[in-house]
Parts: C-alpha cells; structure tokens; sequence
C-alpha cells in the first residue's frame, strides 16, 4: 500500500494539451505583477532598471542547466533551480534578443523554484538569471550560450 | 512530489520571421500569461514572451499532490485568444 502511494506520489503528470482556442474571453489570471514594459524594453539594461534590479549581486545558489553550445538557436533547452529562501519569482533574460526578458515564473503556494523550458535564441548571448524573493531582494547568475544557428527569424 | 510537464501548442511568432510565399513578416502572435490551479488554488503564473519556442515546454514540480487533484492550465496569447486545459492525478 505504501508502494502504491508512492508511486502515485511520484507520478509524472503528462499534459499534451491541444488547447482550442475560444474567441476573445476575459483574461482570466492572478497577474497582478505583470511587468508588460519590461517585456517590451529591447535593451537588457533598461529592462532591468525597470523591474529594480539594476545593481544586483551574484549568487551561487542558482542552478542553470544550458548547453554551451546551442546548435539550434530556436529550441535552447533551460532548466533553471533556486535555492535561495522564500524564492518567488526567477525571471530569464538573453541579452542579445531583441525583448532581452523572456519569461518571468512566479511561485505560488508550495510549488518548487524550478523551472525547464525551451527558448530561442537569435545569436551567441549572455543568458541571465534573476531570482526575487518574498522580500523583493534579488540575485542573479549568468551564462554564456554559444548559438550556430541563430532562433528569431528562422524557420522552426 | 508530482512532476507537471506540458506541451502548448502555439506558433510563437517572433514577428521577425516572413512568410515563405508572400516574403511578408508574420506579426508577432505568442502567449503571454499561461497560470496553473491546483484545486482551484493558484500555484504557478509564468510571463512568457516571443523568445520562448513554438509549442512551448514547460516543466515544474509541485509538492503535495495526491491522487483525485484537479490541475487546470489556462493560457492568454498577445491576440486575446485562449485556451484551458483540466486533468485529474490518475
């Protein structure tokens, strides 16, 4: 029996949704941060003043997963972990992109600061990671990801 | 500890790419806010932008699942559509 639970507990949820698309509702969502400029600012520098993380420290206490070499810059795999406390949210920036801020995470509840994704690249960039915590303090860490083939243009 | 791995379908237009026939740039079309219940409860909401790929993966782990729970995925794109998804833990 306590196999059972076991197993159940560690049951890998597989959601391969084909979600229709239903006209034009109300957004519904607990989006009460979101930072729309941002999203739109097209210089790194810019877009991290704006969210207030202009001067921030590096920290060892997040790990990134990415390839050093992306040979296909429209499908760059990234696993991000956090393991500073009280972690909120992880946002993932790459500076040579034209919107430098590509995806923000927020973590409610008792959900792990854990994040893998796919993201594109145009060209060879500094790929950051920004972690901001319940008391709005923020850490960052940084990698290089070499691109051959670069991810906004091209065909997929 | 349940792993939530899903799989969007969604073209996640760059608006930097052009049609192939017409040579015109395809506009920027890509999801914006995608949020995840647990039982009715919010337990993530992820910003997304043009850069995150087409049919975008995301994968998170979420503590406290159990068998019967309820997951419901809602998804909002730059064009106002979108989309829901519900599963129950088998």
């Amino acid at each position: 029996m306590a196999k059972m639970n076991k197993r159940i507990r560690r049951k890998i949820l597989n959601f391969v949704g084909i979600l229709l698309t239903s006209g034009m509702l109300p957004l519904k969502s607990f989006a009460i941060e979101w930072d729309k400029k941002a999203f739109n600012e097209s210089l790194l520098d810019k877009s991290l003043r704006l969210i207030g993380a202009a001067n921030v420290s590096p920290s060892e206490k997040i790990d990134i997963k990415v390839p050093q070499i992306a040979e296909n810059g429209t499908i760059v795999p990234i696993e991000v972990t956090s393991k500073i406390q009280n972690t909120k949210s992880i946002y993932v920036f790459v500076e040579k992109n034209p919107s430098p801020l590509t995806a923000q995470f927020f973590f409610k509840s008792k959900t792990l600061p854990f994040v893998s994704s796919r993201i594109k690249m145009r060209e060879s960039s500094r790929l950051l990671i920004l972690v901001k915590t319940s008391s709005d303090e923020f850490f960052r860490t940084e990698r290089f990801v070499k691109v051959t083939i670069g991810g906004c243009g091209e065909d997929a | 500890m349940a792993e939530l791995k899903m799989l969007v379908f969604h073209p996640m237009e760059s608006g930097l790419r052009k049609d192939a026939v017409t040579k015109e740039l395809i506009p920027r079309h890509f999801i914006d806010i995608l949020t995840i219940e647990q039982n009715g409860l919010p337990v993530l909401e992820a910003h997304l932008s043009r850069s995150v790929s087409r049919n975008p993966f995301l994968h998170f782990k979420i503590p406290n699942v159990k068998k019967g729970d309820k997951f419901k995925i809602d998804w909002h794109d730059n064009f106002g559509e979108n989309g829901t998804i519900e599963t129950e833990v088998p």
